[in-house]
């Protein structure tokens, strides 16, 4: 059997040799051994919740303040598309519900006045204003007609060329029969490119005659266009009384 | 004898002497580590409140601003809305119209809602009206032509 241990042997020579009591304790609290492992869980705990807080704020700053712009949603304020940052959707809310302010109440009065048989005075900036729709329908009607003279002038130009080829190639041709022919050709173009002039000048061809914007057709009920049923292109964009 | 203090003996190496600025030492170390610590707990704690109240603002901010959108959407209705949607329509086929060349058919304009519809033909109207007005106001130089009794 093994001696026990001296118990004072182990101690450094300071406090052997100290005056004082040396009372020596086997063992320890009974709670000793957790002590480590609640300040682990009190700081897990901390850190854990201040992570939440902090992807918290994060999380709510970026959704009001996103600027980004989605391309893939149109919207009617921005070129870029629908922004996702709730602060831009209410400031592009806010500025389609200015545009729109005073629209039905315009329409009262145009009909109030045609019922008293009188020139209206009433005007709204989204029809008669600048960027409205009457000066964009003005625009529209030339920028149809400017491409409706393009294709024409690509047409003829076409048929132009082909006749100076066929010109080109009848000069050089020595034999009677192809020569027959290609005067037979030559002659086909010409009354082509006549008949394209003449549909020009007349707007005759009806493919190729510019609908007035004033003038289109009404949407269709089955429509799902944003600009004839918006409550079904964009549903979000109604809620509470806008949509009963 | 009472009142008489009697010194320690002297140690080996002279640590006696030390002890009385060693107890001054430690004491104001003592006092340190205990503003260090309260400091520190202070830091931690007060972090995790303030991150707290901060998460607290955020989300209260982030609903006002989906209740601000809410509210904002009750008007105008899907008809007006149509009207503006028809404008930026408009906009954006004559810039595709500017910067697409090549077509081979003439565009067509997009189909009018039923709210724009309705105020053309008003606006006609009322130009008819207009019209039709100056066309019976009789001039000032025709007499008056009253009927026999």
């Amino acid at each position: 059997m093994d001696e026990p241990e001296d118990p004072i042997g182990g101690l450094p020579d300071i406090v052997r040799n100290a005056d004082r009591p040396i009372i020596i304790y086997q063992g320890g609290p009974p709670n000793q051994l957790d002590q480590a492992a609640s300040n682990s869980l009190g700081l897990l705990s901390w850190l854990a919740l201040l992570s939440l807080c902090l992807f918290i704020i994060g999380f709510c700053f970026w959704s009001v303040w996103n600027p980004a712009h989605d391309p893939k949603q149109a919207s009617l304020v921005y070129a870029e598309g629908r922004p996702l940052g709730l602060a831009r959707q209410v400031e592009e809310r806010r500025q389609i519900n200015k545009t729109a302010d005073g629209v039905v109440s315009y329409l009262d009065r145009l009909r109030a006045d045609n019922f008293d048989r009188r020139r209206t005075r009433a005007s709204h900036a989204l029809f008669s204003g600048p960027g409205g729709i009457d000066e964009l329908r003005r625009d529209w009607d030339a920028k149809c007609q400017s491409v409706r003279e393009s294709i024409y002038d690509r047409r003829i130009g076409r048929l132009d060329a082909q006749i100076a080829e066929l010109q080109r190639q009848r000069a050089r041709q020595s034999d009677a029969v192809q020569a027959a022919r290609l005067d037979e050709d030559l002659q086909t173009l010409v009354r082509q490119r006549t008949l394209e002039t003449a549909n020009r000048r007349a707007d005759s061809d009806p493919a190729l005659r510019c609908t007035p914007s004033a003038l289109a057709p009404l949407c269709a009920a089955e429509s799902a266009e944003p600009w004839c049923r918006p409550e079904r292109a964009a549903p979000r964009e109604f809620t509470g009384k806008a949509v009963r | 004898m009472i009142g008489t203090v009697t010194p320690p003996p002297e140690a080996e190496d002279g640590r006696h002497a030390l002890r009385r600025p060693g107890v001054v030492w430690r004491t104001v170390r003592r006092s340190a580590a205990w503003v260090a610590k309260s400091v520190v707990r202070l830091w931690v704690v007060g972090l995790l409140v303030a991150a707290a109240m901060g998460s607290g603002v955020a989300l209260n901010q982030m609903f006002q601003a989906q209740a601000q959108l809410e509210a904002l959407r009750e008007e105008p209705g899907p008809d007006v809305f149509a009207v503006i949607a028809y404008r930026r329509e408009l906009a954006r086929q004559i810039e595709e119209m500017g910067r697409v060349r090549s077509e081979d058919a003439v565009p067509q304009p997009p189909a009018r809602p039923v709210l724009l519809e309705e105020i053309d033909i008003a606006r006609q109207r009322n130009r008819q009206v207009v019209t039709q007005g100056v066309a019976t106001t009789p001039s000032a130089a025709s007499p008056v032509v009253n009927a026999p009794d």
